[in-house]
């Protein structure tokens, strides 16, 4: 039985656009990934200084509960024009974007 | 060798025994409540020309099939589910990407024993189908498909990336025709054998 599900987007940066794909997912993706049963549960940069002449990658960590949250998040995405329409805005701006989903792999307790 | 299928959608307000006289006249499996845009029946086997009197069809979506693969792993298969999803691959997908979307479709049956029998095939016909691919299964039961098959991480952390307008990978049309119907019989046997 699957518990929760992490959603890992790598999206790799040109030089230069940082702060515009920052906007682009604060204004443009969150509030409706929220509405989607989405959790934000962390962002990263790396490497970890905005370069000038070398792409960074802006990470987002969110998760859904389990996979009948995972298939309502992706019926509403699927549903909504705009989301493919917003990903094609962010794309214009990378040079590398990845999506992945994780499920925890934690070792099992002794004796269990 | 190919073979034939047609999605069918009745006329609005179809007269109940029209109905019935065409469920008689043909081979249809009609369509549970939670199938998406594939109308009332699946006509697996149809020959062309259409038999005369079908005046409450509104729509016959007619593809011919090539088969890929499939496997037959019960012969004897006698229901209950046989479930068909009718897909558009985008034309400027990139062929080594169909290529593993289609390696991706044939591995599920390995990560889903519910999967018994199945078919992948490609939509050669007729000219001007929106369709390109036909993925079939069939299965012992309903929670085959609705649980083993929907909620394999399989399904929806690998396969659905091809089909997810939020993953770079995607080259699957959204429009898609995900039919099933009860059957007291294999349906994929006729193409396997």
């Amino acid at each position: 039985m699957v518990g929760k599900i992490h959603v890992l987007d790598e999206l790799t940066v040109e030089p230069g656009r940082l702060n515009e794909v920052r906007r682009l997912m604060t204004e443009g993706y969150m509030a409706g990934a929220k509405a989607r049963g989405m959790t934000l549960e962390q962002t990263w940069l790396t490497p970890p200084i905005e370069l000038f002449d070398q792409p960074n990658t802006l990470v987002y960590l969110w998760s859904v509960p389990d996979a009948a949250a995972w298939w309502a998040m992706r019926g509403a995405a699927g549903r909504d024009p705009s989301v493919a329409g917003f990903w094609a805005e962010v794309d214009a701006c990378c040079v590398d974007r990845q999506r992945r989903f994780l499920v925890d792999d934690s070792p099992a307790e002794e004796g269990r | 060798m190919s073979r034939k299928l047609a999605l069918v959608t009745l006329v609005e307000g179809a007269d109940p025994g029209r109905v019935t006289e065409l469920e008689m006249a043909a081979v249809l499996g009609r369509h549970l409540p939670g199938t998406v845009g594939g109308g009332h029946y699946t006509w697996d086997g149809i020959d062309d020309p259409i038999p005369p009197g079908f005046e409450d069809v509104a729509d016959i979506d007619l593809v011919e099939l090539s088969l890929i693969d499939g496997s037959l792993a019960d012969p004897e298969f006698a229901g209950e589910i046989k479930r068909t999803l009718l897909l558009r691959v985008e034309p400027d997908a990139p062929a080594e990407s169909v290529a593993a979307f289609e390696r991706d479709l044939m591995a599920m049956p390995d990560h889903i024993p519910a999967i018994v029998n199945w078919t992948l095939s490609r939509v050669v016909g007729p000219s001007g189908t929106r369709w390109t691919h036909s993925w079939e299964q069939e299965y012992y039961a309903l929670d085959g498909l609705k649980v083993d098959y929907m909620m394999s991480p399989h399904h929806w952390g690998l396969i659905d990336g091809w089909f997810d307008p939020e993953m770079p990978r995607q080259i699957v049309d959204l429009e898609l025709a995900h039919v099933y119907h009860p059957t007291d019989r294999s349906v994929l046997a006729a193409a396997l054998v």
